[in-house]
Formats: C-alpha cells, structure tokens, sequence
C-alpha cells in the first residue's frame, strides 16, 4: 500500500568547502527524526545478528508445561511465551532476523531490477519509453497473487529465498517509475545535454552523470523498501503464504497470534505489531533524513 | 439429508479467509445431556433467526451446488426423499415408506402425497426422476454427477413410486444418495423444458419453486438471503417466520458477529471461534461428537513411510493427548479410527486408547528398524535422512495451532519434518498428485460409516479420496463385506474388524474425533441443543419446534 | 497536450490488450486449475467427469484458444462472459460492487484530504515544531502497521470490546430500508482504517510542497510587501503547492484500490475486493479478467493523471 516516494524538497543552503558525504552526514546529522530512525535500525540490526547470545531459550523450543495458555511479560520472559510455552522474546528476535533479511534482500531484487529497468526508459525515452513504461503498467495491473502462485509453482516450494524473490518482484515497477522520471528530469538538464553535445557515448553518460545523480532517491527508496518489504511479508504470512513455521517471522507470529483462541493474550498481536511498525517507521525515518541529506538539489 | 465433502476441500470459498480451512462440518447425537432452551409455554409464530455463514451462495439450484455455503443454505428450502435424524438412523422424510429387493439391488420409495411444491403442484416421483436425468446429463455440468455412477436406473413406476436400480449391492445408499442434497426432488413442471446446458446460466432468484420449509424470498449476492416460511410445507407451518443468512468472508468477521450480536447463531464454529462464545451468557451451547476424523494422510509411494515401523514410531512419539487437552482444550479426542465417533453403532470405542504418547517406544522401534541418531540430532538409514515434507492448506486453524507440536514432538525422536503451506486450489492439485509425504485433512460429514472413499484401493485419487495410495487387499476385502451387508449388528462387526486392522497398519495418522459444537442465541426457545448438527438445516426441522418468543 | 492525452488514450488499447494477454496466460499457468474447484467438492467426482465439465467450459482448448474467444466475445458482443461459478454476467457481478467500493474509497479520499493538507500546511508553516514532529509520528504509525493489524486492533477495540461501532457490513441485519446514521455507523471504521493507513505519504508530501513553496522567492517578496502570514500561506503558496500533490492521486489511486480490499476483507464489506479475491480462489476466470481489466482501467487513467500532471507542473518535461 506504499505509495510509490516522490523526491522530496530541502531549503537548506551549505557551504561549498565540503565534500558530499560530509554535508550529507552534517544535514542527516541535524535530523532528530533521523537519528532515532538510524538509532532503531542499528539497534534492531544488533538484535538480529546476536540473537542467539541476547534470547535466552531455543526460540522453536516448545515448553510442555506452559503449552496451551500463554503467559504474559515476565522477569524471565520479558515479551511473555505464546501459545506453544515459547519465549517470545527468542522468537521476536529471531524473527527480527528473517523479518529483515527478507526486506533486505527483497531490497536488492528490486532496487537492481527496478533501477537499470529505469533508467533505460528513462535515458532514451520516446517510443522505447513508452514500450517499456507500458508493461510496467502491466506488470502493476494484473493480480500480484498469481504472480506468488506462479513463482510458486516454478520452484515448487516455499523457502526463504522464494519469498524474498516474490516480494522484490512485486516490487520493482513502482521504483523503476521513480528512477525514469528521475533520469527524464536530469536529461533534461544543462549538464547532460552539454554532455551529448561534446560527444559522449550513451554508456557514459549513464555511468559518468546519470547514475551518480540520480542514485540519491534510489538510495532514500531503497531505504524505504526495506520497511514496506517487511510489510507486504507480514501481509503473505496473514494469507499464510509467508515464511513458514516453525521459523519464525514477525509477519507470521502476527498470523499465529491472531487465533482469536489467544486473543485474551492482546501481548501476542501488540509485540510482532508493534516491531513491523516500529521498523517501518525507522526506515523511513532513515530515509527521509537521506533524502534531506542527499538531494543534489540542495546544492544550489 | 446430508451434503458431503472432503474435508480437506472444506475451505473452498472460505480460503482467502484465512482463518477458516480445514476444519468442517460434524453433527449431533442425543447424547449430550444439555436440557432444551426451556420455552415458557407453547410455541408462537413470528420472528426472524440470523444466521452468520462463512462462504457465500454460489447457487439456489441444487444440482450446481458444490459449496459447503451452498449445501446448507439449499437445506432450507429443499427436502429429500428420506432424512437422517440425530442418530444417524435413515428415516422417512418425502417418501413414508421404502423396501429394498432381496438381492440389494432394487429400492422402492412410495412418496407421501400431501407434499407440494411452493407453487402448490404435488411433488411427485417424476420429479426425482428428473433431478436425476439432470444430474447424469452431461450437458448439464452437475459437479455431484459422479454420485449416480453405482445406479443403475431412477424410475417413476407411478405417480408416487420411485424405483432406483444399483449396479451392485450397497448398504450405504439410504443414506448417500437419497437422503443428500443436492439429490433432491426437482420440479420438472418449472425446468423441464429448459435445455439442461442452459440451466446454469439462469437466475433462479426470482420465483424459485421448493420444496422445503422455506422459500426464497431476497438474495443479495455475496451479502445475504432472506428466507420466507412456507405454509404449504406438508410437515406444518414452520414456527420462525423468516431466516436471514448473513454471508461473512471468514471465520474471524463471522465470530465478532457472534460476539456482537448481531447473529443468533453460525452454521458451524471452528474451535477457536467455539473456545470464545462457549461462555458467553447470551448462547446457549450444542455441543456434540462430530462425524469428522482429522487425520493426516500418509504417502505410501514415499519408501521410508511405507514401512509400517516408521508410522507407528510417529504416532508413540506425537503427543496427540497434549494437543487435545492444552491446544485444543480438551475440544477433541485423540483415537485412531476411520470411523467417526459420532457414528455410535460403528465407532470402537477401543480405538481411543491405541499409540498412547510414548517417545521412549518411537525410539526403540526406531532403533530397530535401523534408523540411528546422527550428529545433527536427526536419524539416517543407509545415507537416507528421516524426513517428512507436511503439506497445509494456508492459513489452515488447525494447523496453525498444532503443527508446531508436531514438528517438536517428531524431532525429539529424531525425525525431520517441514510444513509447507499452500493456497487451497495448489494444496487440493498436489495431494492429488500425491506430491506431499504427510498432509492434513480428514474426512465425515456423511451418515454412514462406509469408509471406502479414503481406503479403498479402488479410491485412489482422482477417483476417491485415497490420497496415501494405500492399497490393501485385506482392508478392501473387509470395506466391501461391509457395503454388502444390510444388517446393522452384523456391519457393525465387521467394522469392528476393520477398525482393529486399520490401528494394525495405520494405512492414516488419525489426529482425533472432534466435537461438533455451536452456539445459539437464548432468544431461540424450543430448541433441543443435541439436535443441531453440522447438517443444520436437516436436524433442525427433523423435529422443527424452534420458535421465537414475541 | 490534448494530443498527447489523445495518444495516451489510444495507447489504452494495446496496453489493455498487453494486460488481458499477461493475465490470461497467467491464471492459466498457475496451479490448481478450474476444474479443481468445480468438481473438487464432490467426492467421487472422476477424470471423466472433470473433462466433461472443462469441455462445457470450454477450459480443454490451450489458453490462447481460450483468450481469443474471451476477446471475440468482449470485442463482438460487448460482454466479459460468465461467472464460471453462479453463472451470472461478469459485468453484473462487477457493477454490483463497484459503487460500493467506490463509496469506501472515496470517503477514505475525502477523510485524508481533509485531514492531511491542513496538519501539513499547519505543519509546514511551523516547521520542526512540536505540532510538526508530532504530526509525523502520526502518519507514519498508520503508515508502518500492517493495514489487516490496524483494521484488526480497531475492529477488535470498538466492535468487539467497546461495543460502539457495528463489526461489519454496510447496514443493520434488522434493518429493511437504507439509513444514513445506519450506514455512516458502519462505515467509521473501514473508512478510519484507510485513512489511517494512506494519510502518511499524502501528509508528508503536501508538508514537503508546502515547505519548498514557502521558501520561493514570490512568496518572500509578499512577506516583503507586508501582506499577512495567514493570506500568504492561504492565497499564495497553498495554492501552488496543491498542484505538484495533484500529481500524486494518479499514482495513490491503484494503492487505495489494494487497501481497500484487506479492508473489504476485514469489515465484510461486499466490494470488489471481495469479489476480486474470492475469483482468484475459485479460479473464477471470466470473473478475474473482468476484475483485473477494471483495475488496470483505473491505473492506467491514474498514470495518465500523473503524467500529464507533472508537465503541467514541471515545463522542463516535454512529451511531444
């Protein structure tokens, strides 16, 4: 339900005694909002990779005693046991692992995909422009379910990797329309045109002036992909055609905990929630901060 | 009249609905000891009962009806030459009486002649004869067409006789065939001169002539259907004037409708729907054994379960108890049978005791048979790791709630398993195939125990519901001895047989015997709680005494 | 410009050809074919008797075959078919149900225009004030949550708990005659449930508009000339940075649309999502295409929109 990011708009003037990443850092730097999002986001990340040392219990381990009524926030479960006796503290952060992997990785897919799809339209616009932004609009248009079922039947299972292919799949023609109009608003540009005016080869241009200015916003989507990647994870493991248990994913601890046997356990629904949106949230945050910091456009 | 399904197909329509497959129909014996909703005096006329469904109507014509949605909904409003009452007995229903032939062969119903349609024309035996035409016609597309193909020939011999020939003897066709929907009688007098391919294109909302307790009266696709009483109906003028069936997109939408108020009752209550109105003080509780197994079906194409060793450790190591009592709340009862408990006469009640959760024997016949623990907490056998690929319809209840523990169970012996979970339409094509090595499902909703359809060899898919291609002569020799014979004591003797045989060599992993359980609301007078079944609509009118109070 | 749109709506038909094709082969290639859930139901159903019912549906030629005869048929006779299902007319399946997701959607639209331009205009114009970040954190709650997870939780809170707000539907089950207070009862909380979910982007850009309008030299000049704040931000720049957002309903159109049918879902709302979702379950094909063309209907006049939006705004983007 993202909708597809827009570049947006600085009013900031700097210096010109600085170099890019520096004056990105010192904008990103007076960003609050940013800061926590890049605060959260390390924090989660940390999370992820040492889950094992952080979780104190085997977070697939089933304890018989506690199985059948979940417990809630303790001492010694600080996110409660779900309806399995597991600590759910374990399992939110293992499944801050596979939750992020897959926005990551689905990241990849479609950033690689949608970018060189791009900014080929983009750069040489007209009729193969329009050829190609037309089956982007196809490729927008027809049920996405199919395009799971069919990716699904190719491989005939349902792994991690094909998840994380799905979502990037889906997801690469909003950003491919980003970066055309991107690239169609910097061909216009003095630079360019002084650049094709002097002779230079198509591929030059797109290395040598297109990419590097047009890489802020693919950056900011980037960013801003991982989070709704998470997202439309969580909105499969609802249809239950998401990670599969017993592995556990915030998308589909939300889909177990939804049995409305354990709605009497509201912490179940709440901590899976709450950590999509709070991700969500810090990579946007994240990502506006970059868009701020990083819109050459600032550079008056 | 029953409408029958596989279980595992339960959750067609209710499939983007997350919450609501694999759990389906059961039904209702006397034996529960809840007292009827006391009425204070005599039933009156008037009132509407709500109903909350999962599935939408696809149809009103009951030879297209291929939905559980459907099935329910044509309850209402169409009646069958014989019924079943709450205890699974085949009573006279539009016929008043039958006799079978001496050879088993031949079936005769004499139908009673006070029964009309709603348009006021008598049913008659033609009318049978011609659901039957309909439904063979190839032209026609009748998705239960494959339910005539052990008749021989339905004909009318007089205005009220009909005489259905078989093609071989077979005790379970009172109650398949003329008692279930959709072989119900259909006017000829309306449709007969519609070409047979063309009936499925018409809309049957406005002016549809039945022959049950209620008449359509307003149908809002994919919303609702009003039901009107009918007067004439030849069993007396139904008590609740009106049913409004309000149609839910799933399991979760129907429950907070129930738990708001807004509907009396549901057609069927998943368990964990059940676990949060059991205590609700507006409802009273039906509460029942179901004519349901869950089960998991077992591949025996797959060499390593088809030793028999292997599929007993699985069941001593899968602690079905702790399922029922703490997952499940003690809402089912782990036995091993292919024979629902609801159906008392045939059910052994034995079957509940047998592979009691011992993880120390799983081990131990693991370890003889070969299967030794490896370093990565798993076993192998010649180089071959023991490991199961469990096959789960998305977004399945139960298997949400209690694969987990069976996975845990299992691999604290040693075995692997994976679940994969997949959209209905990809789970039913690949259990066809047969492409899972264990996958949920189960199987009920019929009156009769016969359980040809999941062992038979002859029903290995697509021609039944055998989806583990077990194939065993002894087993097939027993489910046949059991079609022929048309005496109760002696079936029942040879289901006893059967049911040891099937504990034997575990041909599926039964889960458990579920409950049949719903809710109604208290405003509802008269109504006897162990009469509610899964087939709803036909025990609710087997003795229809529900009223409304003004 | 005209003949720019002019061409774009001819280019309409191949893309909507381009579609048709891509969605048909596709549903034919997925697995679980139609007969599967025709026949699937019965219990003895056998191979033969799933032939005959594919060949009465015409479901046994190889899917192009099949396409060419639902084109002849939308071509020739105007018609997207019949349900495979209830064996209704597509188009009077669909037109059952647009008006009512065109009501959820479009209350949705209203409730987040009249919300978001003015907290971010408030918010623009008192940047990195308290009012400011808080408006942010807002938006993007609704922004971060799963929309089935905000749906859900508000069902849950004042349906279920509270009891205030009917659970679903559009009206009473008791009630025989339409009612506004009825009907506007139980359209709070899909309606609230978008809203919440699309007010963060619609929020955020009009804010960054609004901000980059404020910091132009015209409206410097009236600052200059002494005109008040409140006729400046009303008079000048609200009007100038609605237009670059003007662009964005094209692109927010098609996510409303997706929204919308977790919502449908949710609140039992019977809409196309509804029908949309319960076609792609039952391999209903006459119903998917129907649906499906719909959509892309609305996406691609929504790209149009954009499109010739930006030009409006942007002079450096020539089409010709």
């Amino acid at each position: 339900m993202a909708v597809t990011a827009l570049p947006g708009v600085i009013d900031e003037d700097l210096g010109p005694h600085v170099s890019l990443a520096q004056d990105a850092w010192r904008r990103f730097s007076r960003n609050p909002l940013a800061l926590v999002g890049l605060s959260v986001v390390i924090i989660l990340v940390l999370g992820a990779v040492f889950a094992p040392l952080l979780g104190r219990y085997d977070p697939n381990a089933l304890d018989m005693k506690l199985i059948g009524t979940p417990t809630p926030p303790s001492l010694a479960h600080p996110f409660g046991t779900d309806v399995d006796g597991r600590d759910y503290f374990s399992r939110a952060l293992f499944g801050a692992r596979i939750s992020l992997e897959v926005g990551f990785v689905a990241m990849l897919v479609s950033i690689s995909v949608g970018t060189i799809y791009g900014s080929l339209a983009g750069f040489y616009g007209g009729a193969i422009d329009a050829v190609m932004m037309r089956f982007v609009d196809v490729m927008l248009s027809f049920p996405s379910f199919f395009l799971i079922l069919t990716v699904e039947a190719l491989t005939n299972q349902f792994s991690i990797l094909v998840i994380m292919l799905v979502i990037g799949l889906l997801s690469w023609p909003g950003l491919s329309r980003l970066v055309r109009a991107q690239v169609l608003s910097l061909r216009e540009r003095d630079f360019i045109v002084a650049a094709t005016a002097s002779g230079a080869g198509d591929g030059r241009i797109m290395l040598r002036h297109l990419f590097p200015n047009a890489i802020a916003p693919v950056i900011v989507a980037a960013t801003l992909a991982i989070g709704d990647n998470i997202l439309t994870e969580s909105g499969l493991s609802y249809l239950g055609l998401g990670v599969q248990i017993p592995t556990p994913s915030w998308g589909n601890m939300l889909q177990k905990a939804l049995d409305p046997d354990t709605l009497s356990a509201p912490w179940l629904i709440a901590i899976p929630g709450l950590l999509i949106l709070t991700t969500v949230l810090a990579f946007n945050f994240v990502g506006e901060g970059l868009r701020d910091a990083l819109d050459p456009r600032s550079k008056k | 009249m029953r409408y029958r399904f596989p279980i595992a197909a339960a959750g067609v329509l209710c499939l983007l609905l997350p919450a609501c497959a694999g759990q389906s129909t059961g039904s209702s014996t006397q034996q529960s000891p809840q007292q009827p909703a006391a009425g204070s005096g005599k039933p009156n006329y008037g009132g509407q009962l709500r109903i909350g469904a999962v599935a939408a109507a696809d149809t009103v014509f009951p030879i297209f009806a291929h939905t559980q949605g459907s099935g329910n909904d044509l309850g209402f409003m169409y009646d069958g030459l014989v019924n079943i009452d709450p205890d699974f007995n085949v009573v006279p229903w539009l016929a008043r009486s039958w006799s079978v032939s001496k050879d088993g062969l031949t079936y005769t119903f004499h139908l009673r002649r006070d029964a009309k349609w709603s348009d006021g024309q008598p049913i008659t035996a033609d009318d049978q004869v011609f659901e039957y035409q309909l439904t063979t016609n190839p032209a026609a597309s009748a998705p239960y067409k494959a339910d005539y193909d052990g008749v021989d020939s339905v004909r009318a011999t007089d205005k009220y006789t009909v005489v259905y020939h078989l093609k071989s003897p077979n005790a379970t066709f009172l109650a398949s065939i003329p008692s279930a929907l959709p072989h119900v009688p259909l006017p000829r007098h309306i449709y007969g001169k519609i070409p047979p391919g063309q009936l499925r294109n018409m809309d049957f909302s406005q002016h549809l002539v039945v022959s049950g307790p209620y008449t359509l009266k307003e149908w809002k696709h994919d919303d609702h259907l009003l039901l009107e009483s009918n007067r004439g109906w030849w069993h007396g003028r139904p008590y609740i004037d009106e049913v409004y069936i309000k149609e839910y997109e799933s399991n979760p939408a129907a429950l907070i409708a129930l738990q708001h108020g807004d509907v009396d009752t549901s057609y069927f209550l998943s368990t964990p729907m059940w676990l949060a109105l059991k205590d609700d003080a507006r409802y009273n509780t039906i509460h029942n054994p179901a004519d349901q197994v869950n089960q998991l079906a077992v591949n025996m194409k797959n060499p390593i379960l088809a030793d028999l060793a292997v599929r007993k450790a699985i069941m001593y190591a899968w602690d079905r108890k702790t399922e029922a009592e703490k997952l499940f709340h003690g809402e089912d009862v782990p036995a091993v049978s292919p024979i629902p408990w609801a159906i008392k006469w045939a059910f052994d009640p034995s079957t509940e005791n047998a592979y009691p959760f011992d993880p120390g024997k799983a081990e131990q016949i693991l370890d003889a048979d070969g299967w030794k623990m490896g370093s990565d907490g798993y076993r192998h056998k010649n180089g071959q790791l023991l490991h199961f690929v469990n096959g789960e319809i998305a977004g399945s209840e139960i298997s949400i709630k209690s694969f987990e523990l069976f996975q845990a169970n299992l691999k604290s012996v040693g075995i692997k398993t994976d679940s994969t979970s997949l959209e209905f339409n990809v789970f039913y094509q690949k259990e066809q195939q047969g492409q899972f090595d264990l996958n949920e499902g189960g199987f009920g909703g019929g009156a009769d125990p016969d359980p040809f359809i999941s062992l038979s060899s002859k029903a290995i898919p697509p021609n039944g519901l055998n989806y583990g291609h077990y194939v065993d002569p002894a087993m097939d020799a027993l489910i046949d001895a059991g079609r022929r014979e048309p005496n109760q004591a002696k079936r029942a003797a040879i289901y006893k047989k059967l049911q040891q045989r099937f504990v034997d060599r575990l041909p599926n992993l039964v889960d458990n015997m579920p409950y049949y359980r719903n809710v109604m609301n208290k405003r509802i007078l008269g109504f006897k709680s162990a009469q509610a079944g899964s087939q709803f609509t036909s025990t609710m009118f087997y003795e229809p005494e529900w009223y409304i109070a003004p | 410009m005209t003949t720019f749109i002019a061409r774009r709506l001819l280019g309409f038909i191949p893309l909507l050809l381009g579609i048709s094709i891509v969605t048909y082969a596709l549903i034919s290639l997925a697995p679980g074919g139609a007969a599967g859930v025709l026949s699937g139901m019965s219990r003895q159903s056998t191979e033969a008797d799933r032939k005959i019912l594919l060949h009465n549906l015409g479901l046994d030629r190889p899917w192009y075959v099949q396409y060419f005869f639902w084109l002849k048929n939308l071509v020739v006779n105007h018609s997207l078919g019949t349900s495979y299902i209830d064996g209704r007319p597509v188009l009077t399946k669909i037109f059952e149900k647009v008006p009512v997701t065109l009501e959820v959607i479009g209350l949705a639209f209203a409730c987040i225009l009249l919300i978001a331009i003015p907290i971010a205009v408030y918010a623009a114009a008192h940047k990195n004030s308290l009012v400011d970040h808080l408006a942010t954190l807002v938006a993007f709650i609704g922004y971060g949550a799963p929309t089935f997870w905000v749906g859900i939780m508000l069902l849950e809170l004042f349906s279920v708990q509270l009891r205030w707000l009917p659970a679903g539907g559009l009206a009473d089950i008791q009630s025989t005659h339409f009612d506004l207070g009825e009907r506007v009862r139980h359209l709070i909380l899909p309606v609230a449930t978008l809203t919440l979910v699309g007010m963060a982007s619609w929020m955020r850009y009009q804010r960054s508009a609004m901000i980059e309008v404020l910091s132009e030299d015209y409206i410097r000049t009236a600052a200059a000339k002494g005109l008040s704040r409140r006729t400046i931000i009303f008079k000048h720049a609200l009007r100038n940075a609605l237009l670059p957002v003007i662009t964005l309903v094209g692109l927010f159109l098609p996510a409303l649309l997706t929204g919308a049918y977790f919502v449908e879902t949710i609140f039992t709302i019977p809409g196309m999502g509804y029908l949309a979702l319960n076609a792609v379950f039952e391999r209903d094909y006459p119903v998917i295409m129907g649906t499906t063309m719909l959509s892309a209907v609305f996406v691609a006049l929504g790209n149009l929109l954009a499109d010739v939006a930006y030009a409006v705004v942007d002079p450096r983007i020539r089409y010709d």
